[in-house]
Formats: C-alpha cells, structure tokens, sequence
C-alpha cells in the first residue's frame, strides 16, 4: 500500500538527491525517494542515521533535555544532509547538494515534513479508527518508552510484566482504563528511572 | 597459617552430563548480560523492593551452603581467614573485591568493581538512571561469609547495600546486623542431588567434533583468572563463575509466585527468562566465536550454519549448561538440540517437583540464540556483538520460533527444544 507521495512532497525542492522516511526506534527503512546512486544502500543508510539520531537523542537526554524537537545538520564537502523528526516515530532525512544554503535546506526541510506529517495523519486515522486521538497520552507514554527504553525490542513485555496488564491491553492503548494508565505511567518511570513523564 | 584455594582440586566436571561443580556445588558460567537481566526480570515481575528482597535471600542461601562446602576444605581456621577465603573466592569467580569488617554480630562489607553495579553503569549507565542497588549477589555473599566464619547458623544476620556505584557513589557499602526475622531453613541442591537426577548421557550428530571442541575450550577456560579489580572480561562480555541455585532460585520463586498473584503475566515472565538466555547465547556465545582464542582453536567461523551450531553446542557444554547435542538440522529449516539435562532442569525436580511443561528458560533461548548465531550473522564481516547489532537484528521480525519439546521437569527422559523457520 502506497502511504507516503514522496514525489509529490518533494516536488519543485532544488538540488535535493534523496529523501528517507524512517521508523524510529527500530531505524528502519519505511519509505524513500532517491536518485540511483544512493537507492542501493537506502537500507544501511536507513539504520545508520536512525542510530545517529539516537545517539544524539541520549547525549541531549544525559543533559537534561527530554523531549525537544531534534535537527541535525551534516555538512560535508558534496553533500549537505539534514535529519529532522517527524512525530515520535519517524525520522526524515534529507540529502541535499552542498552548493544549496544552508537556510534554505531548513525551510524546505520544515516544509517537506510538514507536508508528510499531514499524509501520515491521514494514514492513521484511516487505518487505526482514531484509537490515538481517542488516547493520545497512553500512546505517547508507549512511544516515549519505545524510544528511550534501553532494550526497547522487550521494553512491552517488561511493562506487561511490570503491571501485570497483559500485551494485547497494551498493544491496544486507548482501552487502557484510567487506573492501568496510572499503572502504565509509574511503570514507564521505573523502567527509565525517572521521576515524571513530560509527554 | 595461610588460606588457599586450590582451584584444581576443589573444581569439577561431569563429563557426559556437561555439568560443573565447585565444592561439589553446581557452579555455570555466565556473562552480564544474562546476569543484569535476569536480576530485572525478577525485580520486573516482583517489583523492586520485594525483588531485590528474593534476590538477597536466595543469594544468601546459596553462598552459606556454599562456602560451608568450601571454606573447610581450604585450611582455614580463624573468623578473619575463613572471611578472607569467601573475599578471595568472590572475586576468583569475577564477582569483583569484596572486603569483609565484620565480627560475630555484623559489622561492614565494602566493594569494589563488584559485577553487577560495575556492569550495570557500563552497560546501560548512559542510558537510564537506577534507582536501586544493584549487588543482591555481593550482599548475599557478604553475610553468608559472616555467618560461616563465625558459625552462625543461616540466617542469623541480615543485609543491607548501602551505597552502590550504580548509583554514582564510589564504592558499594553493606551494612550487616541481626536479623529481625528468621530465615526458613533450607537444604542445598548440590552435587549429589544433581546427581541422582540423572538419567543415563548419550550423542548426537557431529559428537566428536563437538567432544574435541569442547575438551580444548574447558581447557582454556580452566587458565582465565579474574583480574585486579575482581572481574573477568574476555569475549566482549564480563563473566562470572556462579552458583546454579542462584538463577534457578530466584527465577522459580518468582515465577511461582507470579502463576500465584498474576497468573495473567506468567507466560510474559516466561518469555523474559527466555530472553536472558536469549541474550546470554547470542552475546556470549557470539564473542567466543568471534574472539582470536577461537579462531587459534577451531579456526574464525566461514559462515557455514552447522559449524556454528557445532561450536555453540561446545560452548554450551563449557560453560555447563548441560550436554548440547544436535539431534536433528537443516539449514533454514529446523533444529532440534537435546541434553539429558540442564542445571535448570536438575534443580526444578529436586526443589519444585515437576511442573506441567518445560523450565529451561536458558536452554530455550539459548538454542534460539544459536540458531540465530547460525542464520543471522554475517560473520564474514567480523561483527561486533554490542547493543546496536542486538538491537538491529531483534526489534523485529523474529524469523524463527521455538518449543521446549521435552524437559526433565516435567518427567521426560531429557530436555529438547526445537527450534523452526518462520515461514511467511
């Protein structure tokens, strides 16, 4: 299923060589919008700099900086790369000639983004019935954990166990009663050894 | 009079069951990864204060049944060179320098580099922010060597980590003191036990490979010595020599009272015991195989599926989680690994009974991992086992599932897991 119109997004944008779309925490390679010589290794550079932004994201978290919006900016003789999040849960990153300003690589990144935040919307609302919107603090809680939880590939059954409320019930955030929520959130705060969420 | 620990005379190996034994009590190898996750996990299904609790009591039990083997047999007389013994042990088995002030009525223990709070803040100290000491294992210890040295029957004396540099403080401080309540008595699981369990060995495919491996590798292990901060590290991993009652006690305590309190949670708590095996077996068995030790022995693995299930099969029988044979494989397909027991198995029987299916959480997830081992990792290309490459091949999409098909807990003749392709 075609989820994201990358052309379109990118249409009229100069210099711009490629455009990934990746899922955050796990770095993967969700969409792409490139020219050949960098379709090969979309894959690998996919993991690559969703491990960059990572990194980042923990360096920010040890000085007390938990939940800011996260750009990063690359310059290299030929090329002018820019890693933006998109939501909690994606990554753009964009590649750029190095001759294009570096102002202008912002505006148009913000402008790219702006335009898939709209196209993911879209896409949720059409495939998960609005669970989100219906409860949007449980599943932030669960994203924020997916993200800063240090084994995040067991982090759901460390909650599960930690709770005792059972995966499918966390699997499906918005039917999480008040009091589970309440269960969720102290767990989430022992499991990153922090004092409240900020989500 | 000088103590001294004779590692040679006092260490000992089953052969045909793949089981070791210090003092003739159960004794496995295991790196931190196992050891800080199986920990969470206890504290994870219990909740941190209870679990910190089972994790201090089992390893009280264990280390006073333990050193009561032990501490007879290595000339020591007096209080203070029976402490020195349980000091110079603790650390002779990677657990770090623990130095003990006490007397008859309790006293301070003090640590260095101990391996769970040390491993922890290098491991995941960047990450997150404990909340909690970390070193039930030292604090067991500590007051278990009390109370031997000082003929106390167990459970006089009770503990409490003060300080832990898992936390930030410099050094890990125990407090030890009368107990206020009695600790049930308990009789240990040891050689004799284990041995009464057992049931007659047997081979698989590939046996002599398996045997020849096996041999040099128990061989090297034998030469590791901790090093001047107590700690052993080799293999990108810290490893410790630990007692089997350990794992398995305050895994099945926790278990059980979880099938008790939450038995919705029980079979996730079943899948983070996996884990920590899961784990175990890709970190460690992934860093021997990588190491150069390897390579001067059995030559740096081509890639080859069976060769690597051939060395895990190896490993695993050094490092004594039982006799791994390979019954049954092929390539992308299946696998099926049998032992006539593991140091799970063996301890379930003799202190639960049996139980309505399989109990070797490390035996499953360690299979998996060795499947994984085999199939997942381009080891042309020297990977390094750390976090990144863990988390890249296990966020998602686990490609293979696995059943404990057979399992001396629950009466079987041995234990097996299969593990099979997920085809989609």
């Amino acid at each position: 299923m075609q989820i994201l119109n990358l052309p379109a997004a990118a249409e009229g944008v100069p210099a711009l060589q490629g455009l990934f779309v990746i899922t955050m925490p796990d770095c993967l390679l969700f969409d792409s919008y490139v020219l050949p010589v960098l379709q090969e290794a979309s894959e690998e550079l996919a993991a690559m700099f969703g491990e960059l932004v990572r990194n980042h994201r923990d360096a920010l978290r040890l000085m007390g900086s938990w939940s800011s919006e996260l750009q990063i900016t690359v310059e290299s003789s030929d090329r002018l790369l820019l890693l933006r999040e998109l939501r909690e849960d994606f990554l753009l990153v964009f590649a750029f000639e190095s001759s294009l300003p570096i102002g202008m690589a912002r505006l148009f990144g913000r402008r790219i983004g702006e335009t898939l935040q709209l196209q993911l919307e879209g896409f949720q609302e059409t495939s998960v019935d609005g669970e989100a919107e219906q409860s949007p603090r449980a599943a932030r809680i669960l994203e924020f954990l997916q993200r800063y939880a240090p084994d995040p590939h067991a982090s759901m059954m460390r909650l599960a166990l930690r709770t005792g409320i059972p995966m499918e019930h966390l699997e499906a955030p918005a039917s999480l009663s008040p009091q589970a929520l309440a269960k969720v959130e102290e767990a989430v705060c022992d499991i990153l050894g922090i004092d409240q969420l900020n989500v | 009079m000088t103590v001294q620990i004779k590692k040679e005379e006092l260490f000992s190996v089953l052969p045909e069951h793949a089981f070791a034994f210090f003092a003739d009590t159960p004794v496995v190898y295991h790196c931190h990864h196992y050891n800080l996750w199986l920990d969470q996990t206890i504290d994870d299904a219990l909740g941190t204060r209870e679990g910190m609790a089972l994790r201090t009591r089992t390893a009280h039990e264990a280390f006073y049944h333990y050193l009561a083997q032990l501490v007879p047999r290595s000339g020591a007389d007096t209080p203070a060179e029976k402490l020195k013994v349980a000091e110079l042990i603790f650390a002779a088995m990677g657990h770090g320098n623990l130095r003990l002030h006490t007397q008859a009525q309790g006293g301070l223990a003090t640590g260095d580099f101990l391996h769970y709070g040390y491993t922890w803040k290098e491991k995941y100290g960047e990450k997150v922010r404990r909340r909690h000491t970390a070193d039930a294992v030292a604090a067991g210890c500590a007051v278990a060597a009390t109370e031997i040295a000082f003929d106390l029957p167990m459970g006089t004396l009770d503990v409490a980590e003060e300080t832990c540099v898992s936390l930030g403080a410099p050094q890990c401080r125990f407090q030890i003191e009368g107990a206020k309540q009695p600790m049930p008595p308990s009789r240990p699981v040891g050689k004799r036990e284990t041995q009464r369990l057992l049931g007659d060995s047997f081979s698989g495919k590939h046996e002599e490979q398996i045997r020849a491996i096996t041999t040099g590798l128990r061989s090297f292990l034998g030469t590791i010595n901790s090093d001047e901060r107590g700690l052993v590290q080799g293999f990108g991993v810290f490893v410790t020599l630990h007692l089997a009652s350990y794992y398995n006690g305050i895994s099945y305590n926790a278990l059980y009272n979880i099938e008790r309190t939450a038995p919705q949670s029980f079979d996730v708590m079943q899948g983070l015991l996996v884990e920590a095996g899961h784990q175990c077996g890709f970190n460690t068995f992934g860093g021997i195989l990588r190491s150069p030790e390897w390579e001067g022995l059995v030559g740096a693995p081509t890639g080859d599926p069976l060769e690597i299930l051939i060395g895990c099969c190896a490993i695993g029988r050094a490092l004594g989680f039982g006799q791994w044979t390979i019954q049954d494989f092929a390539p992308d397909k299946h696998f099926v690994l049998r032992t006539p027991g593991t140091y799970e198995s063996t301890y379930h029987v003799t202190r639960h009974g049996l139980a309505s299916s399989g109990r070797c959480y490390l035996h499953q997830g360690g299979t998996l991992a060795a499947v994984q081992l085999a199939h997942r990792v381009p080891w042309r290309e020297k990977p390094t086992f750390d976090q990144a490459f863990y988390r890249s091949l296990f966020h998602s999409d686990p490609q293979w599932r696995f059943q404990e098909t057979h399992c001396v807990s629950k009466g079987d003749d041995y234990c097996e897991v299969a593990v099979e392709r997920i085809r989609k």
